[in-house]
């Protein structure tokens, strides 16, 4: 392969559904930032991202995101596709006030003050937040937890249909984080919320995605309804990755490392880019790069025998009853 | 589990309070500051009225929220942080008045050798630039001035080995900035085992890694643990690696908030059993692998009237979990519980008025918040919740 290329995203296809939430998991350099970054244009150079993106506005004509000026991807990355990203901390500017920040927002894009302060206090209360207090704090001020509560209410403001999280609570202990998810959870109808949450914890968002879609090597190699995954897993990597996951609920000699490390992006192996690591991989495996094969109507699996990975990989919540 | 008998390290009403202002004035809003500057104690308090032993062998995992104080008392039992009130000590000796020339009967040289530590960051205790090799010889240098080189270099290859890798030459001469962060992970528990510590605490070991490396890094601990009879410190902020740590060697859990151990016992009884409303928090912010269990949990609100934890500059009075317990009451407001024995054939201890039967909180009202967005601008304030922190 052609060192000069790495891959970080490959041959990706997904449809996000309006009013669902969807959950992308995919450990360290697996490509899930990438993958954020594609969904609104924003892949720095030297990336170059080809194929199509379309935004399907729920009044009006798609959107071709890959062909906008540059103007126009600024609208639509607050006012229809909002975006949270990693290290959320230092996305406030430590010498503004929270309610600051909201003006400029709102400023910047042309939306009435009033108005717009108004919405964010009933953002902050719905996220369990003292408007009076937000508004006038400092982000130094604030806790961990409520600095990315605000940062939500933030991209909220601007009333997008599309909330896209880029491991939005990954520096918080895991009760904030899963507080964090329960208020979205609760929020997302009122506000009419598409929510994309990108994860390299794949049991993060484990009852709070509709649909999950697991990446493995710049890849879905799973995607399909939250409870087929978890419950019903068909790629030996994501029942591995089910299976070394530490819980409360399976008896311990039964969780697993996965054996073998992930590949990097220079030296993505041919045919099927987890068959170093898988328990089933044969001499097709090794050749031949495997297609998405439906497993049910809302779940796809890209694996040559997906129909033998519940033996190969046996897991508590694994169902043997395909 | 351990032996109980002779503890190797021993905890009395330890209490750990910052006096630091300007870290608190960095953290605290100003209105907080204004009213802090009437109270008459501004410490910040991070560790108050533990008891603790911790025997040989033994195996105690901390978990509780970011800010709870599990790194401060992790610190305190090791000797790195001097507590403002009670006492550590090592064998029978308080590592602070050894510290201070008032206990000849040990150096202070060889409790610090005993007591190591391995930091969430690996990458912290390690230099970036120079091998493995390299690294691993900082502390036999120190430790064990008397070795040579050719016997530092088989000591840290024969443990090289002895952890898993092969082949130990090859991985002696990379460098450290080359390795992965479980790599790291690995290299810093070799890095402490060399020193042949009693006690090793591992401070957030493996919450950095991705999920599928969790496993092995802990079963390495573990298996290190048996192999060189270690007993462990783990600290954590998932209830289910501290159950998977101290299930897998027979260790007990201690569960913290705000600064208080709240409930310790087996991993079993605090996993099956748990009693104290605060370890079913945890429990409900522990994600589930059953989908409709998963799901249930989302849909159902934390079991906490509020997300946000109190300012441990001025816990609340009485219990100290009062102001977010679902099943508070008046009682809980006055008085403080005491770590009352649970009802269990195994060791398991519980600080709630509901351990005891006959308790004057079964009489009393329940608590409620009239205006909980009101309450909470007055009650609580910033507190760091970074789990890093
Ligand atoms: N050196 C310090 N100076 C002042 N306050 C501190 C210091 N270290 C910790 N604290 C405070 O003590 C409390 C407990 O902190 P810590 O032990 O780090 O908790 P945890 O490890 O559970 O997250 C927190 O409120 C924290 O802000
Ligand atoms: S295609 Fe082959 S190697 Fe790839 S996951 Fe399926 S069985 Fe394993
Ligand atoms: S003593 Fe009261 S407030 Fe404290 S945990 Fe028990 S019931 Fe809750
Ligand atoms: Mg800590």
């Amino acid at each position: 392969m052609d060192k000069g290329t790495s891959k970080v995203l490959n041959d990706v296809s997904i449809d996000i559904n309006r009013g669902e939430t969807l959950g992308v998991v995919g450990e360290s350099g697996s490509g899930k930032s990438m993958f954020a970054d594609a969904l609104l244009d924003a892949v720095v150079d030297p990336g170059i991202l080809t194929g199509e993106i379309t935004y399907y506005p729920e009044d009006g004509e798609p959107i071709d995101v890959l062909n906008l000026r540059p103007w126009e991807l600024r609208e639509l990355r607050w006012e229809k596709i909002s975006m949270v990203f990693q290290g959320a901390m230092s996305a406030f500017n430590p010498t503004m006030s929270i309610g600051e920040h909201f003006e400029e927002t709102l400023n910047a894009h042309g939306w009435d003050e009033d108005e717009g302060i108004e919405r964010a206090r009933q953002l902050f209360v719905d996220l369990h937040l003292d408007p009076d207090r937000m508004l006038s704090s400092f982000p130094h001020e604030l806790s961990g937890g409520q600095k990315q509560r605000a940062l939500i209410a933030l991209s909220l403001i601007l009333e997008p249909e599309v909330l896209v999280m880029d491991e939005p609570t990954a520096a918080l202990d895991l009760l904030m984080q899963r507080s964090i998810l329960n208020l979205l959870y609760d929020i997302k109808d009122k506000y009419d919320l598409t929510l994309v949450f990108i994860s390299h914890d794949l049991p993060i968002v484990s009852g709070f995605a509709d649909r999950m879609a697991v990446l493995y090597a710049f890849e879905f190699v799973e995607v399909g309804e939250a409870t087929e995954i978890l419950g019903n897993a068909a790629h030996p990597y994501t029942r591995a990755l089910l299976k070394s996951t530490p819980n409360l609920e399976i008896s311990l000699d039964e969780m697993r490392p996965i054996e073998g490390e992930s590949p990097d992006p220079v030296s993505h192996p041919a045919g099927c880019s987890y068959h170093p690591r898988c328990p089933l991989s044969d001499r097709r495996c090794r050749d031949e790069d495997p297609r998405y094969q439906p497993v049910t109507d809302d779940h796809e699996v890209r694996c040559h025998y997906w129909e033998e990975a519940d033996e190969a990989v046996p897991l508590a919540f694994g169902g043997e009853d395909r | 589990m351990s032996d109980r008998d002779e503890p190797v390290v021993s905890v009395r009403d330890l209490e750990v309070h910052f006096e630091d202002s300007s870290m608190l004035n960095s953290v605290a809003p100003s209105w907080l500051s204004d009213r802090i500057g009437l109270t008459e104690d501004p410490a910040v308090r991070a560790v108050d009225d533990i008891d603790l032993d911790l025997g040989e062998n033994d195996v105690l995992a901390l978990v509780g929220e970011s800010g709870c104080g599990k790194t401060t008392l992790g610190k305190t039992m090791v000797g790195l942080t001097r507590p403002t009130g009670g006492s550590v000590e090592y064998r029978g000796h308080d590592i602070w008045e050894v510290r201070d020339g008032d206990d000849d009967g040990i150096s202070f040289e060889e409790i610090r050798r005993s007591l190591q530590i391995i930091h969430q960051d690996p990458g912290s205790a390690l230099n970036p630039y120079r091998s493995v090799l390299e690294n691993l010889a900082v502390p036999l240098k120190r430790w064990h001035p008397h070795l040579n080189y050719a016997e530092r270099r088989s000591r840290i290859l024969t443990m090289l080995k002895r952890t898993g890798i092969s082949p130990p030459e090859d991985y002696a001469e990379r460098y450290v900035h080359q390795l992965s962060g479980g790599e790291q992970q690995r290299v810093a528990l070799i890095r402490a085992l060399l020193i042949e510590p009693e006690v090793i605490l591992a401070d957030e070991a493996v919450s950095a890694l991705d999920v599928s490396l969790r496993i092995g890094v802990m079963d390495l601990f573990l298996e290190m643990q048996e192999l060189f009879d270690t007993s462990f410190v783990f600290i954590s902020h998932d209830l289910a690696n501290a159950r998977y740590l101290a299930g897998k060697s027979g260790g007990r859990i201690a569960v913290m908030y705000l600064g208080e151990i709240v409930e310790i016992g087996t991993a079993e009884e605090i996993i099956e059993n748990p009693q104290h409303p605060y370890t079913k928090v945890l429990q409900w912010a522990t994600p589930k692998l059953n989908p409709e269990q998963a799901e249930q949990a989302m849909r159902e609100s934390p079991p906490v009237r509020k997300i946000d934890i109190p300012d441990a500059t001025n816990p609340p009075t009485g219990c100290r979990f009062h102001t977010r317990c679902p099943d508070a009451r008046e009682a809980c407001r006055q008085e403080t519980p005491d770590l009352y024995d649970s009802e269990s054939e195994q060791y398991h201890r519980t600080k709630c008025f509901r351990e005891v039967e006959d308790h004057e909180y079964w009489q009393s009202d329940e608590l409620t918040d009239d205006a909980p967005l009101e309450e909470s601008s007055t009650d609580d304030s910033s507190t760091v919740d970074e789990a890093s922190s």
